[in-house]
């Protein structure tokens, strides 16, 4: 086993598909809890900082509250009645929904942070290089200009703090400001973009359909994943099918059924769920290992 | 024997200029040679370079002829002539196009249909060349800029250039990393007898490296003696120092630090570990430093941009400071426009506003073409200028100002030189950071040198 990074980026691509699809087409509220609970494992194996983690966990909270009480203002059924708003009903069931799909949304942006941090642009370029080049330079082109977009934006602005531009009160008056920044970084940038052109050009851009210097081994590691992904996947898909791990929240929240596939169905979601951290942490033994052996 | 580059009678007039930058220009240039071309800012040196190749050339009308081994360029098709010849431009952010250096080196050559595995040897054997391969993985926008320039190389020599032109490329460089660039430069040169012909105004610094030096002028090339070659690049900071000496100064300070100590992670290491620092009324100061020793850092703290953990910093007066990019101070098209726009944010009326603006375009002899021009149409040096008509008018009684120096010409530095005197008669300290010890021996009349967290 190795470090999550290390797999195909087709490997990654087939991984994470499925992760978002179980995750967000689940609609049981423990597929949804072992979803969340695996990212946020996956990124602290990962080496994610304890704060940056504990930010994540907190502004969470924070999401999957919110979303449970707007959704208590969408959502109107359920029997239990909390009270009465605008001749609606307030209902402990609708705020539950929200609060599940406020875990889902959460997950899924969670997952994101952590693929985020074990792909890179090279995952991308590999994957669409051979088949759309186009789409590859242009993402890696962007990704080029972006920081220094921001970064053009940010020393602009703290030039003209420094000149004192800023003293004037009036929320009009910095809005305007910050604009006129704002466009006078966009007209620099154009700029920067033509004369990026032009050295595409002389660079042989267009020339002829260009090749692609991105390789990377398929590795027996590479299958084995995208076995048990297909296998975790099938006995999921099945399960959903014959709704043996079905539930329903309204009107009250309850198991509709708890049949012959659910116990399959929730080892599936789990060893899913928690592969990602698990081939991290394992990665970290052998890498300690590694060093006690040498010493 | 045909020559490696010949280039007979030669004209060229930019699509919107009204003359031409070259006119009439011959050069003959043998197989391996190294060539310097000199020529001050606007003599088309730039021009010369990138006309030779017609992937380079920019919108324009031409007339005379380019021969590469005796071939008209225009009769080599596209994708040989790129091959053949490599530019590297002066500023590596404009020439440097993907995200990651790996991607960078592979550009060219995935453009030429190169096949993967050959792109990936001549990527590792580059790598191995250029000593870069630490820097395979790494995004583009996390390098300094001595390694962007380097990496600017290495993928103009992946095509395996015949002849390689490089258009002032130390320009943004230290003078130690300027040394290492030509270096390297050399290498290429000697090991695979590339011609190679570099674009630079520090001709006193570098021509003893070249064969032959060649100037630009009124739009012809023409040899020149180079009698005074040899003289080498002055990284030594002992006159540096001579500068304290000379400063009579004894009037109050007007920036006072005091054990001031830095750093960007608490269990990091201090980059500022105990500054004492006293600069007198209207001097110039010039703070030197190796690169990353904190000399940036320490002006951030001057303008309170980073909060020191330890240490008081006193400034009798107001601040302004000027950032490495001079074009972030304007946000308007025009310099004329964005002063406008800044006095009556400072609450001017407009007839103040422009009596102020045509006070100080006389003081800093901003011409109206200079005014009314779009700030990106400007010069390094135009673009200076204005900038520190700005920092007038803000009020600044201390100016700061990093790395000034950075993409001017000489004549462009002897007159900021001459600006910073002028300003420091009138009671306006000036303090800049710099690695350029001719320019701080011309403007400076007290300087220091940060280094292990303190100012010498």
């Amino acid at each position: 086993m190795h470090r999550f990074r290390n797999y195909h980026p087709i490997t990654k691509l087939a991984f994470f598909a499925v992760i978002f699809a179980i995750s967000m087409f689940t609609e049981n509220p423990a597929v949804r809890g072992m979803s969340l609970v695996g990212a946020v494992t996956a990124l602290a194996a990962g080496g994610t900082p304890l704060k940056r983690l504990l930010k994540y966990i907190g502004g969470g909270i924070v999401s999957v509250l919110l979303i449970g009480v707007m959704n208590c203002f969408i959502a109107h059924d359920g029997k239990t009645i909390l009270f009465d708003l605008l001749r609606r009903h307030i209902t402990l069931e609708a705020f539950y929904y929200g609060l599940s799909a406020g875990v889902m949304i959460v997950g899924v942006a969670m997952w994101c942070v952590f693929i985020t941090d074990e792909t890179d642009t090279e995952d991308l370029v590999m994957t669409l290089g051979k088949v759309l080049p186009f789409v590859s330079v242009v993402i890696t082109v962007t990704l080029r200009y972006i920081p220094e977009i921001i970064k053009k934006f940010r020393e602009t602005l703290s030039a003209q703090k420094m000149l004192g531009i800023f003293e004037s009160k009036g929320y009009f008056k910095r809005a305007l400001i910050i604009s006129k920044v704002f466009m006078s970084v966009t007209e620099r940038s154009v700029e920067n973009a033509m004369d990026m052109a032009s050295t595409m050009k002389a660079r042989g851009y267009g020339l002829v359909r260009r090749a692609s210097a991105r390789h990377k081994k398929w590795r027996e590691s590479d299958t084995d994943l995208l076995l048990v992904t297909a296998f975790c996947a099938a006995f999921i898909a099945v399960g959903e099918k014959t709704g043996d791990f079905g539930f329903a929240y309204y009107p009250s929240p309850a198991f509709v059924k708890f049949g012959l596939y659910a116990i399959p169905m929730i080892v599936a979601c789990a060893l899913l769920f928690l592969l990602p951290a698990g081939q991290v942490i394992d990665w970290r033994i052998r890498w300690q290992k590694s060093f006690e052996s040498k010493a | 024997m045909a020559k490696k580059l010949r280039i007979e009678g030669l004209s060229y007039r930019y699509a919107l200029g009204g003359r031409n930058v070259l006119d009439g220009a011959d050069l003959d240039v043998e197989a391996g040679e190294k060539i310097l071309l000199a020529g001050g800012s606007g003599s088309g040196k730039s021009t010369l370079l990138k006309v030779i190749s017609p992937a380079t050339m920019p919108r324009g009308t031409v007339s005379g002829r380019v021969l590469i081994d005796g071939t008209d360029v225009n009769s080599i098709p596209r994708a040989e002539i790129i091959s053949k010849v490599s530019y590297v431009a002066q500023n590596p952010e404009t020439q440097i196009v993907v995200d990651t250096v790996y991607g960078e080196l592979a550009f060219s050559c995935e453009n030429t249909g190169i096949s993967g595995v050959e792109i990936r040897r001549r990527i590792a054997w580059t790598a191995t060349y250029f000593g870069i391969e630490s820097l395979l993985k790494r995004r583009i926008s996390e390098l300094s800029g001595g390694q962007k320039q380097i990496v600017s190389l290495a993928a103009a020599i992946m095509l395996k250039p015949e002849i390689l032109l490089l258009d002032e490329p130390t320009t943004y460089l230290d003078p130690v990393a300027a040394v290492r660039f030509l270096d390297l430069v050399d290498s290429i040169n000697r090991d695979f007898g590339t011609t190679v012909i570099v674009a630079e105004h520090r001709i006193s610094e570098f021509a003893g490296r070249f064969d032959r030096v060649v100037k630009v002028e009124n739009g012809k090339v023409t040899d020149i003696e180079t009698d005074f070659c040899g003289g080498a690049t002055d990284v030594f900071y002992d006159k540096v120092f001579s500068l304290n000496g000379k400063n009579k100064n004894e009037s109050a300070p007007t920036v006072m630090v005091r054990n001031l100590a830095f750093r960007y992670d608490r269990n990091g290491q201090n980059v500022l570990d105990g500054v004492d620092l006293l600069i007198p009324k209207g001097s110039v100061f010039a703070l030197l430093g190796g690169n990353g020793c904190g000399k940036t850092t320490f002006l951030r703290c001057l303008t309170g941009e980073l909060k020191p953990q330890q240490g008081k910093i006193k400034i009798d007066g107001k601040l302004s400071a000027m950032t490495q990019n001079p074009l972030s101070m304007f946000i308007e098209e025009t310099v004329r426009k964005d002063l406008r726009f800044f006095l009556k944010r400072k609450g001017a009326t407009g007839k103040e506003a422009d009596e102020k603006i045509r006070e100080i375009a006389k003081k800093l002899e901003l011409t109206d073409s200079v005014l009314d021009s779009h700030v990106l149409d400007l010069s390094g040096g135009e673009v200076e200028r204005a900038a520190i008509a700005k920092l007038i008018l803000a009020g600044a009684d201390v100016m700061l100002f990093d790395e000034p120096t950075k993409g001017l010409d000489d004549t462009a530095k002897k007159r900021l030189a001459e600006l910073m005197r002028t300003l420091s008669g009138e009671g306006i300290t000036s303090v800049f950071v710099t690695h350029d010890i001719n320019f701080t021996l011309a403007a400076a009349d007290c300087a220091g040198v940060l280094s292990g967290g303190t100012i010498l």
